[in-house]
């Protein structure tokens, strides 16, 4: 009679440890689906970013080309913030340009550099403002002199 | 007796509660997953298009980077980005269109006709505007199907 009690206490101990881990078993996974399926959220959102990015770098290289390295066209489209040596355009969420820096997400700078063989060096670099991690820079070589090309 | 039986409802009713808990547990996690699944194939597919018609457009710019080779016509009614090119001393243009909800290739002879419908199709989109900002600068303008809008420049020369 003994035995069968002690027996009877023991499964039910074996069946609350096995209940117990179940539970663990099932908090652990539910905590690495869900991770998953929030960072797979923000690679699907990365990728959004840097596609306009790229789409934004590459207007400002054909602003720069239409140019022959000069800003004039980039300065009438964009209307960045101008400093001693570089252009400042900032945007919001959706990527339109906003004269309003407290209201933007991201930001543009061209930073320009001349030599004395006409070649015109400009850097491309858009960044999150939150954050200021670079996402994505572009670097572009204007030939300035007669029949210049574009590299 | 009594408190045999008490307690082992007690015991049914632990093991009840955390198999409603479990249940709950992965039915929200199912419910949080496809949530999140719908809204990547969503951003996927705005994206998509988006990209794929702006990347098109502006790697056949860089193409045809000559001066003189981009314009802008009006063809069948629609808004048209032609590219010119010349293969073995024959004339041939690209028109890049929209049509029927789609953004359309069309690589004829220069003078030969064709209808918008002979074009290949590139990808959907809702709109296609194509506008010259300066002389020899034009500005492409795409809205997917899903709203998103994109622009790219493109530098006749």
């Amino acid at each position: 009679m003994k035995i069968m009690s002690v027996l009877k206490k023991n499964k039910s101990g074996i069946f609350l440890m096995e209940l117990m881990l179940v539970v663990l078993f099932v908090l652990l996974s539910l905590t690495t689906c869900v991770r998953i399926f929030f960072e797979s959220q923000e690679l699907s959102r990365n990728s959004y970013v840097l596609t306009n990015a790229v789409i934004q770098a590459e207007n400002v290289a054909q602003l720069l080309k239409y140019d022959n390295g000069k800003t004039d066209s980039l300065i009438a489209y964009y209307k960045p913030e101008m400093s001693s040596d570089n252009f400042v355009a900032y945007f919001d969420d959706k990527f339109k340009t906003c004269s309003d820096k407290k209201q933007s997400s991201y930001k543009m700078v061209v930073n320009q550099r001349l030599t004395n063989d006409g070649l015109v060096f400009s850097n491309i670099s858009f960044s999150d403002i939150a954050g200021d991690q670079v996402i994505y820079t572009l670097k572009t070589t204007v030939y300035t002199q007669e029949g210049g090309a574009y590299e | 007796m009594r408190e045999i039986k008490k307690r082992h409802s007690m015991d049914v009713f632990f093991v009840l509660c955390i198999f409603l808990f479990c249940a709950i547990s992965l039915l929200g996690m199912v419910f949080v997953g496809a949530r999140t699944q719908q809204k990547i194939n969503q951003s996927t597919e705005e994206n998509f298009h988006m990209r794929t018609s702006l990347m098109y457009i502006s790697n056949k710019a860089k193409f045809f980077h000559e001066e003189g080779k981009i314009s802008i016509e009006n063809f069948e009614g629609m808004a048209t980005l032609v590219f010119e090119e010349e293969i073995d001393g024959i004339k041939y243009t690209t028109k890049v269109y929209m049509y029927d909800g789609c953004l359309m290739e069309l690589f004829t002879e220069k003078d030969y006709k064709l209808g918008a419908d002979s074009g290949t199709i590139i990808t959907e989109l809702s709109s296609f505007e194509v506008k010259e900002i300066n002389d020899g600068l034009i500005e492409v303008t795409v809205e997917s199907p899903q709203g998103k809008k994109g622009s790219v420049l493109i530098s006749g020369g």
